[in-house]
Parts: C-alpha cells; sequence; structure tokens
C-alpha cells in the first residue's frame, strides 16, 4: 500500500516539474513588459530599462525561471505587479469565496444528479430516462455564458428576485443568519450555471454505472435466484458506490475551478477566476503564474489522492502497473 | 494633452492641471437640489458608490496608477490644493503661499490644526517628505516632471547628495520649493497627489514600498473620510472623520462597491447601489433610469479619444493625405450615434474648453469630396477603378490598430473602416488588449499606419511631445520652448495658441471626440456636487435621505 | 436523425453565408441603429446598425470552421500521441502520459486566454488553442485502444511478417479502433464550437468586427440588451445550442450504432475494477466547456 502510493506519487514528480515549466514559459512570452500602461507615457526608455532590471526582468530566462521555481518551492509566489501584494495572499483571500461558490455546486450537482442517476440508471428503457436523457443533452449543449445570461434576465431584471453581483448585500452589514441567508440569495445563480452542466454529466455517467452493475454476471446470477431488482441493486449500489463518488468528486473539482472564472467574471464574484482574468488583462506575469499553478497542483493533488483513495476502497489497484 | 486611458480600467497617468490659469468649461455639474431636510446626516447614513473594477490596493498618493485607487485616495487624503469649478487652485491643507522676487521660491504656509487620521499632528515635514520621495533614488516608479524642475533634483534622485536642495522645511508649517525656473504646473501637482504621513511612511524602506502591501492598504490620511476596510473584490468602507480640517462630513460611511458597468443599472434600480458614472448615453438606458426615479448629472468630459498617424510613413507623412483622413471620417456621427450627442469633437491637442484653444482652427469638417480632391493632390488616384485609390501601382491600405476594452471605442472601428472605404482607402482593422496596443505607439522603432487611442486631459500642461506620432518640428518646439519660459498669461496664450494651429494645421491625429462624463444618482441622494477633474470634491457635503 | 438534419441545415446556412446574407456582415447603417426585427433586416440590427441576421450566418461560418479545424488538430495531435505511447510503450508510453497529465492539470480557461494574450486572438489562434489543449483525452483513448490490441493475433502476426510499425498502426490497429475515436471526433466539434463561443465572450477568441456566435453575445451584456433587445442575445444563443445540441445527438447516435454493445454508448464505460486516473477521463464526454 505504501509502496503503491510511492510509487503513485513519485509519478507526479515529473508531471509537478512540466507543469511549472509550462507555466513559466507561457507567462514568459507574452508580449509586453508588466509595465507597459502602468507608467507614464513619457517616461524614457533608459528610465524603464532601469525599473525593469531592478525587478529582474532583464535576467536570463533560466534564472528567472530557477528563482521563481526556488521560491514557489517554499510557498513564496512572488509579489502581484499591480497589486504589490504578494500573490499566495492575493489568492488567500479570494480561495474562500472560490470554495464556498465551487463546493455550492459541487453539492447542487450532486444532490440532483444522484438520485436521478440512480433512477435512470434502474430503468434505462422507461419514458422518464429517455426524456432526461435528452435533457442532459441540451444542458450540456448551453454554454455557461448564455444560460448566466438566461438567468440575469429572468430572475434579476425580469422577476427582480436574485442579486447579480458580488457575495452579499454591502453596506447591510448582515450579521448571523441573515448574513447566510444574504450570501446564500446571492449564491444561487453562479453556483447553478456552474452545476446545471456538470449534473447532465453526473446524471450521465452515474446512470451507466448504475446499469453496468446490472450488467454484472453476478447481479444477474442474483436475478437468477429471484431477488428483486431494487433488493439486488440497492445494497449492491450502496457498496460498489465510493469508486464512482470519488471519480465524480475528483472530475469535478478542477472543472469547476476552471469554469469559475467564466461564471465569477460574470457575476462579479471576488474569486480566484476572477483575479486570473483581471491578470492576463493587467499582464500581472507573477500573480497569473502563481493562480495558474496553484490550480494546477491543486489538480495534480485531487488525481493523487482519488487514486490513494481507489488504492484504499479497492485493494485490487495496487496491483495495476 | 492626451494621454493614454483605458475606460473601465483606467491607468491614470498623470492628470494634472495648471490651476494659476483658470480654465472655464463650458459645462459644470448641475448641483443636484438641496433636499428639504439635509440634516438627515446623523448616524447610519451610507452612500454606496459604483468602481468599475476592483482597486489594486496601492492607496499611497504618490504611487497608484488606477482610478479606482485614486477614489479611495481621494476621499481618504487630504491635499494641498483642490480645484474649483474653473480649475482654480484652492488652498486646503495649505492656507496660503507666496512667490520669492524671481518667483523661483513657493512658499506654501500650511494649516496648524490638522491631525492625522491616527492622531498624530500634519506638519510641513509631511509635505516635504511627501515630494521629496518621488525625487528618492529608490522611489520605485516613474519620476514625474514637477520633481525634475526641483532645484538640485540631478544630485539629489542620482544619490550624489544626501538633501533635495529644492524643497526646505522652514518651520512646522511653513515649507518651500526651489524651482529651477518658475513652475507655473506645481499647483497641478498638488492638486493631484495628496499629502503622505510621514510617520507611517519612513519606517518602510522606500524601494519597498510598492510592496508594503499591509501599510498600502490601510491608509491614514488627513481627508474627510477615515479608511476602514478593503475587502479585495467586494467593497471599500470608509468612515467620516470628524476632526476633518474642512468641517464635519455630512454622511457617516461610503462605500466603494466593486461592480461593473453590465450590472450596475439593475443594482441602482434595486437600491443596492447610490452614485455610478454612466457607461452608456443609449436613449434606452438613459430612460429606464429616469423610470426609475434615478437622476442623472451631465458634465464636460475630461478624457478625448483620437487616432494618431505614423507621421514616418510613406503614405501618411505626407500633411495632405493625413487632412484628407480627418475630412473622410464623419466625427459628428460618432458623436450623434455612438455617444447620442453626449460628447464634442475637438480638433488639436487641448480640451477645447482650455482658454488658449483657438477659436480659428480648421475644424476638419467631414467632406468625402474634399478629401478626395485632398488625396489627388498627394497623387492618389483610383486608376484601375477597382474603388481603392493607388500611386505608383501601390494601393492604399490603411491598418487601424485599436485596443478592447472600451465599447465606444471598439465601434468606431468599423465606422472609421466604412468612412474611409468611401474616400477610396481600404483598412484592415487590428483589435488587441490595451497593453499590446499601446506598445506599438511606446516602441519608437515599430512602423504602423494608425491607432485608435484616449487619454485624459491635462488642462494647462501642453507637452511638445510628439514621439507616438514620430513627427518633430521646428516650428512647433519654438512655440513650446516660448511658453515654458514665461508665466506671463499674454505670452503664455499667444504661444500655445500658435502651438495648437501649428499641430491642427500638420493633423498629426484625427481627433475624434469627447464623451460627456456623468453620474446617476439613486433616489437616496439627496446633494451630490462634483465638477470635471474633481469627481471627489466635495464628498464631505453628499448627503443621502435615509 | 433530427439532430443531423439540423445540423445540415446550420452548416448549409453558414456555407453559403455569401450567398444568402442580405448585408455584409460589417455593413454599418448609422441611421438604422438596434433597429427591431423588420423593415428589411430580418432580425433587426445592433448599435451600429450592422445586420443580425447577416452576422449570425457568418458567425456560424466560424463555428463551423473552428469546431472541425480545432477537431482535426486534436485528432492529429492525439491520434500520434496515444498511438506512439500505445504502440511503443515504455519511455514512449511515460512521457506521452505524463505530458498528458501535464496538460490535464491545467485550468483550461486560464491557459487559454494567456495563450490568446500571448499570439494574438484570431480564428486560427483559437483553432490552434482549443486543438493543443484538447488532444490529451483522445490520446488516451487510443492509447487504451492499442494497448488492447497490439497483443492481438494479427498484430503480432504482421509484426513477426516485418510489417513496419507505421504500417502496422495505420493498416491493423487505427482501422479496428476508428469507431471511437470518430465518436470522440464528433464531440470534439461540439466542445470546440463551445469553447470558441467561450474564449469570443471574454474577448479573447474571435474579434469584433468579425462575427461571432460568443462575441455577439458578448455585445449584448447588457441590462438594456436582455430587457429590450431580444434580437441581439436570442439568436446567437440559440444558434449555439442548436448547433451544439445536434453535433451531441450525431455524437450519440453514431456511438450507438458503433456500440459492440447496444445502449451502451462507447464512452460510458462505466466504472469497473481498474478505474484509476489513467482512464478515468475518457469515461466522460472528451472534454467539457462551460
Amino acid at each position: 500500500m505504501l509502496l503503491y502510493f510511492i510509487r503513485r506519487a513519485l509519478t507526479a514528480v515529473p508531471v509537478l516539474v512540466g507543469i511549472s515549466l509550462a507555466v513559466f514559459l507561457l507567462v514568459h512570452l507574452q508580449p509586453g513588459d508588466p509595465f507597459v500602461g502602468m507608467i507614464s507615457p513619457d517616461t524614457t526608455p533608459e528610465e524603464k530599462a532601469e525599473m525593469l532590471r531592478r525587478i529582474g526582468y532583464l535576467d536570463p530566462v533560466w534564472v528567472q525561471y530557477l528563482r521563481w521555481l526556488g521560491r514557489a518551492a517554499r510557498g513564496d509566489l512572488g509579489y502581484s505587479i499591480q497589486h504589490g501584494t504578494a500573490v499566495q495572499v492575493l489568492i488567500g483571500e479570494r480561495l474562500h469565496n472560490t470554495v464556498l461558490l465551487a463546493g455550492s455546486a459541487l453539492a447542487l450537482s450532486l444532490a440532483v444528479s444522484l438520485p436521478l442517476g440512480l433512477y435512470t440508471g434502474l430503468r434505462r428503457t422507461g419514458v422518464a430516462d429517455m426524456m432526461l436523457s435528452n435533457l442532459s443533452f441540451v444542458l450540456v449543449s448551453i454554454p455557461a455564458f448564455f444560460l448566466a445570461m438566461v438567468l440575469i434576465k429572468l430572475f434579476a431584471t425580469e422577476w427582480r428576485l436574485l442579486p447579480t453581483s458580488g457575495v452579499v448585500t454591502v453596506g447591510m452589514n448582515y450579521t448571523g443568519l441573515a448574513h447566510i441567508g444574504d450570501v446564500a440569495r446571492h449564491i444561487v445563480l453562479p453556483a447553478s450555471v456552474l452545476a446545471i452542466t456538470n449534473i447532465a454529466i453526473l446524471n450521465r455517467y452515474l446512470r451507466s454505472s448504475v446499469s453496468d452493475l446490472i450488467d454484472h454476471d453476478f447481479v444477474r446470477a442474483l436475478f437468477a435466484k429471484g431477488l428483486s431488482r431494487r433488493a439486488v441493486i440497492v445494497p449492491h449500489l450502496l457498496r460498489n458506490s465510493a469508486k464512482p463518488l470519488i471519480t465524480v468528486v475528483s472530475l469535478e473539482i478542477p472543472g469547476l475551478l476552471s469554469a469559475a472564472l467564466l461564471t465569477e467574471t460574470i457575476f462579479n464574484w471576488p474569486g480566484i477566476g476572477r483575479l486570473s482574468f483581471e491578470a492576463v488583462q493587467g499582464r500581472d506575469y507573477p500573480l497569473l503564474m502563481g493562480i495558474v499553478l496553484f490550480l494546477a497542483v491543486v489538480t495534480l493533488a485531487i488525481n493523487l489522492l482519488a487514486d490513494l483513495l481507489y488504492a484504499v476502497v479497492d485493494p485490487r489497484v495496487r496491483l495495476v502497473r | 494633452m492626451l494621454r493614454s486611458l483605458v475606460p473601465h480600467r483606467r491607468h491614470r497617468l498623470m492628470t494634472a492641471i495648471v490651476p494659476i490659469i483658470a480654465l472655464s468649461s463650458l459645462l459644470h455639474s448641475e448641483a443636484v437640489a438641496q433636499d428639504a431636510t439635509p440634516s438627515k446626516a446623523e448616524h447610519g447614513s451610507l452612500i454606496r458608490y459604483a468602481l468599475w473594477s476592483n482597486p489594486k490596493g496601492t492607496f499611497h498618493p504618490t504611487l497608484y496608477f488606477t482610478d479606482y485607487d485614486r477614489a479611495v485616495i481621494f476621499s481618504v487624503y487630504g491635499r494641498l490644493y483642490t480645484l474649483d469649478e474653473k480649475q482654480n487652485p484652492v488652498p486646503s491643507l495649505a492656507l496660503s503661499h507666496e512667490y520669492s522676487a524671481d518667483e523661483r521660491t513657493l512658499t506654501l504656509h500650511l494649516r496648524k490644526d490638522v491631525k492625522w487620521h491616527d492622531g498624530q499632528p500634519f506638519a510641513a515635514e509631511d509635505v516635504a517628505f511627501t515630494y521629496g520621495t518621488q525625487a528618492h533614488p529608490d522611489f520605485p516608479k516613474d519620476r514625474p516632471a514637477f520633481v525634475k524642475y526641483l532645484v538640485g533634483f540631478e544630485e539629489y534622485s542620482a544619490g550624489e547628495s544626501q538633501v533635495l536642495d529644492g524643497i526646505k522645511v522652514i518651520d512646522a508649517s511653513t515649507v518651500s520649493f526651489t524651482f529651477k525656473a518658475p513652475y507655473a504646473a506645481a499647483f497641478a501637482h498638488f492638486a493631484d497627489r495628496p499629502v503622505l504621513a510621514r510617520h507611517i511612511w519612513e519606517k518602510v524602506p522606500i524601494k519597498n514600498w510598492v510592496e508594503a502591501a499591509d501599510t498600502l492598504r490601510k491608509p491614514v490620511g488627513t481627508g474627510p473620510y477615515k479608511f476602514v476596510e478593503f475587502v479585495p473584490d467586494q467593497y471599500i468602507k470608509l468612515i467620516r472623520n470628524d476632526d476633518y480640517f474642512g468641517g464635519h462630513p455630512k454622511t457617516e460611511t461610503i462605500i466603494f462597491k466593486i461592480s461593473n458597468t453590465q450590472t450596475a443599472q439593475s443594482e441602482l434600480i434595486n437600491g443596492e447601489l447610490d452614485i455610478a458614472q454612466i457607461s452608456s448615453w443609449n436613449d434606452r438606458d438613459l430612460q429606464t433610469f429616469r423610470d426609475a426615479g434615478i437622476r442623472i448629472v451631465e458634465e464636460a468630459g475630461t478624457s478625448g479619444q483620437y487616432l494618431p498617424f505614423d507621421t514616418r510613413d510613406p503614405k501618411l507623412s505626407d500633411r495632405r493625405v493625413r487632412q484628407a483622413i480627418i475630412h473622410a471620417i464623419n466625427r459628428q456621427a460618432l458623436v450623434d450615434r455612438l455617444l447620442f450627442g453626449h460628447g464634442r469633437t475637438f480638433n488639436s491637442n487641448a480640451h477645447p474648453d482650455s482658454p488658449y484653444y483657438p477659436s480659428d482652427l480648421n475644424i476638419y469638417p467631414y467632406n468625402p469630396a474634399k478629401a478626395k480632391a485632398l488625396l489627388a493632390d498627394a497623387g492618389w488616384s483610383d486608376s484601375n477603378g477597382d474603388g481603392v485609390l493607388d500611386k505608383n501601382g501601390q494601393k492604399f491600405t490603411f491598418t487601424l490598430h485599436y485596443p478592447i476594452g472600451n465599447r465606444t471605442r471598439e465601434l468606431s472601428a468599423p465606422i472609421i473602416q466604412q468612412n474611409l472605404k468611401a474616400v477610396g482607402i481600404e483598412v484592415a482593422l487590428v483589435s488587441a488588449d490595451f497593453n499590446t496596443t499601446l506598445a506599438i505607439l511606446q516602441d519608437p522603432k515599430r512602423r504602423y499606419d494608425g491607432v485608435l487611442m484616449g487619454g485624459t486631459f491635462r488642462p494647462g500642461q501642453y507637452d511638445n511631445n510628439f514621439w507616438w506620432e514620430r513627427f518633430n518640428s521646428e516650428e512647433l518646439t519654438r512655440y513650446s520652448e516660448a511658453f515654458n519660459s514665461t508665466v506671463d498669461p499674454n505670452k503664455l496664450k499667444e504661444n500655445v495658441a500658435g502651438w495648437l494651429r501649428g499641430i491642427n494645421d500638420e493633423a498629426i491625429r484625427a481627433w475624434l471626440y469627447i464623451p460627456n462624463e456623468g453620474y446617476v444618482l439613486g433616489p437616496r441622494v439627496t446633494n451630490y456636487r462634483s465638477h470635471p477633474y474633481e469627481p471627489f470634491g466635495d464628498i464631505a457635503n453628499w448627503t443621502v435621505s435615509k | 436523425m433530427v439532430g443531423f438534419s439540423i445540423l445540415l441545415v446550420l452548416v448549409a446556412l453558414a456555407l453559403a453565408a455569401p450567398w444568402i446574407a442580405p448585408f455584409a456582415p460589417d455593413e454599418v447603417d448609422l441611421f438604422a441603429i438596434e433597429a427591431p426585427p423588420g423593415d428589411g433586416h430580418l432580425l433587426g440590427t445592433d448599435e451600429i446598425g450592422r445586420d443580425v441576421f447577416s452576422r449570425l450566418i457568418y458567425g456560424g461560418r466560424v463555428s463551423v470552421l473552428v469546431g472541425v479545424s480545432a477537431a482535426l488538430v486534436q485528432i492529429l495531435i492525439g491520434t500520434t500521441l496515444g498511438a506512439i505511447a500505445g504502440y511503443r510503450g515504455g519511455l514512449s508510453d511515460a512521457l506521452v502520459m505524463r505530458l498528458t497529465e501535464v496538460i490535464m492539470c491545467f485550468p483550461f480557461y486560464a491557459i487559454a486566454i494567456t495563450l490568446a494574450a500571448i499570439f494574438g486572438a484570431s480564428v486560427w489562434n483559437v483553432i490552434l488553442i482549443i486543438g493543443a489543449l484538447h488532444w490529451t483525452g483522445l490520446a488516451r483513448l487510443v492509447r487504451a485502444e492499442l494497448l488492447s490490441l497490439r497483443e492481438r493475433g494479427f498484430v503480432l502476426a504482421a509484426r513477426a511478417m516485418g510489417v513496419s510499425p507505421i504500417k502496422i498502426i495505420f493498416n491493423h490497429l487505427l482501422r479496428n479502433a476508428y469507431g471511437p475515436i470518430l465518436v470522440y471526433a464528433t464531440l470534439a466539434v461540439a466542445n470546440s464550437i463551445l469553447a470558441e463561443a467561450a474564449l469570443s465572450f471574454l474577448g479573447l477568441g474571435v474579434r469584433q468586427p468579425q462575427p461571432s456566435w460568443g462575441n455577439m453575445l458578448s455585445a449584448a451584456q447588457s441590462m438594456r440588451v436582455l430587457t429590450y433587445q431580444w434580437w441581439l442575445w436570442i439568436p446567437p444563443g440559440a444558434a449555439i445550442v442548436l448547433m451544439v445540441l445536434a453535433i451531441n445527438f450525431v455524437g450519440e447516435s453514431l456511438s450507438r450504432a458503433l456500440s459492440p454493445r447496444p445502449g451502451a454508448p462507447i464512452r460510458d464505460l462505466g466504472p469497473d475494477a481498474n478505474v484509476n486516473s489513467q482512464t478515468r477521463k475518457e469515461r466522460l464526454w472528451p472534454t467539457r466547456f462551460s
């Protein structure tokens, strides 16, 4: 078990190096320098070169890479050029908002898709299954930003039911339950937008998990023994549900973090997705590098954790490869 | 003079005003009628003001570079001088000034009773520190013209001298500045750069200033509002400074809410915002506001949009061609259709409200026939009948670069394209993000045809600098040398006007339009006043009903 | 079948745009700004008087072009690297797999908008960016197929006869794995269209004045448009949904037709004993865009 984990963790090292190298090069290739648009256009080229030299911009690329990597390994992602603040601080200030949004979306999508998937998996040929299956096709075909526009149109401008911007109603200083209610009102629209495509995907995944189970020989054998579908499926499904659940959650999170960029930008949600969009627009190299690296490492860690959990719930996995 | 500006993400590049010269603006802010019950300013009153983007948290008078940081800074910090509606300097932290006989030394007498928000007394040392550090060798930003005019700047900024001779503290409430030549623009600098608290900032090494997030994000000033908290991407909360030297601020709490132009309208209507800048002059938007009981305040614009030409380009080096292009663009239609009439055109490198703006400039009216004639004079004709002008076998093509981010400017590009097509110029449009587009102008080696740009006017500051256009003119330089070495209003007027006429005649840019500024006020707002260049100048007197 | 018909109509409209469109897509009419549908403009006009219907069908060309080209780029990269990994195994396999893991760890939008900022926003760059970031699922799929096929008798026989590896890969392996690849490619078209729309919506894909459904929607983000000017946002939004939906249905039918097990789409292999991170991702839609 330990051996398996160590082996698995070691495969992550080259990936990590690859990620850091790719991120660094990508960001470094950007045209323009970090001061474009930030200083007076009257600044002479010499003055500007001096400013660039001071922040280490003119050093050889590999020196800059190693310097950045060495610091990053110690949790120091450098200073954002625009904000004048440590990148890890900027991420930290917004991370809880992204976690809140992504977590709500995940909870929402699981809450809807688990029962639906179970139901449709058991009744693969029913009318409800067909309708849900078509519906899930429609849902994955709607771009999130268009869905966001439709929801804003209906819930905010048409019916004036829900706010479309921010986390709280500013200036109201709600506390306790009122505060939670306020945040909940703000989170409904962005979380729904994030969740809806996922619901469709999860539903299909769970449906096929369940229907596969039905086709398994041992299940057929149990059917043959005269047990009802439900009596067979439910206990087996519960016993076998750990793996699909790990799969689902570990797949969801990176997708949610990535999609959060769009949703957070549309809904003014103060999270890291919006921060990264602003970093690109403002050419804030250290900030962008920091966010992408952070998200990539989170994704890598989640994959690692998922594999570890597989090994825990299913010892056979340890023998693979 | 115009400089780059990004609406919605404005990177402020020194909006300086020379206040000695009163600049009359045609339109002043309509002050909103005082409510019958202005005393509703007691405990609990709150104004929520929309910012279009997150401030960078650089709440530092000499380091900030966005309008969003500026909003906070100008509410929290006090300035030596502010500007009145005609852009005259009004003493604020300063009480009075006097010049030496040679007019090179400016002595300021300061208020004695002012306290920083942390209770420390404000003194001349703070003033000397604020402007002296801009000349310090380690100062982490570009240096303003102001310090370069100070006596002893070179020695001090190079680290050769430990003291800056040009700034002297005479006593706790008197400070003097000595310039290399009479420097009228000093007041503009004072109005643009509030005073820092020395006792706070001297603890941070100057070279580390931009990274001193903890200090940058807890501004301590002398202004009408005290900083309370900054929740990134959400809001900034300020509370009134009961000891404000300018009088008791009327509203208790100011919140700058980070919003965006897309959602602000519904936030205003739903009562989640009180004041926002107008982002669209679309009649339908204005009507929506009016229907919801939201008032609209309109002021003269402070920024202009223009199209610089690369005057080294073989086609564009001919002045007639540049003039033809201006004639070919229907600039009034841009104002009428894109700004719905809420703006104006202009014809040289100054705001038309500037007192030196000549009335006899060539206004380059929209005239395709005239444009064609000028192009024909320059040798361009459609010899093969394909609808595109040519000369020596070369087609007249024109690549128009424009930055994204300003909707009106983006929309103007295809209109200009169509206008120029009508006179036989084939225009290719290339858009990119703001910085990439700006980099074209900033790189003197780079060739281009034209770039759509915008910038904030710096009235009174006439900068004889045309390197974006790769242009040089001895005549213009003569004018600029003349107006830069005098403070005589008549000589100033004569030479600035001559300079502006020269630029107008050379047509090194197509000057496009100046959008009006506007604010929308939610129904709770009972007293609001602002004027061009001073959106927060009167913040202490803003009131809301409960 | 319905999906296929809709798709056919949309593609035909897009391809025939120059002949069908009543106006040029960038023809400005400052005297007909924001005109509602009717009066010569089937779907009204936008902020500077351009014909929305014309822009819509020209925008469809962009979607078709990006969707198909980006899918081809993915097939090219994904199949080649997947085949190398699956056939050669060993170090090549490890390298390709690590590379896919690196790419899969990146948050798509952050990387895509960074690339768009570096290379500039244009149709071709959008195609390359989407292609370059989305071949990983296909590479894993091809690799998995090849791994299971390469020990089969006919491959071993071919190898013993000295047939060159490239021939074996093309003639024997890929030919037998074309079903999943085809289905994957179909869905990749749909996803590429969604990705293009999202990037253009963020202002980092296809740029105005060239119309694309994404940038048309981006221009329509205001309360005014949402409240009063449905013709500026409903048509491009509906067009994306319709197009993507149609392709997804076609992909679904393909997958059913090619599936060895009726009723079980190929990509929904379902969880089995060997689910781990190597194979997990192929089981869902190739990649997901929002």
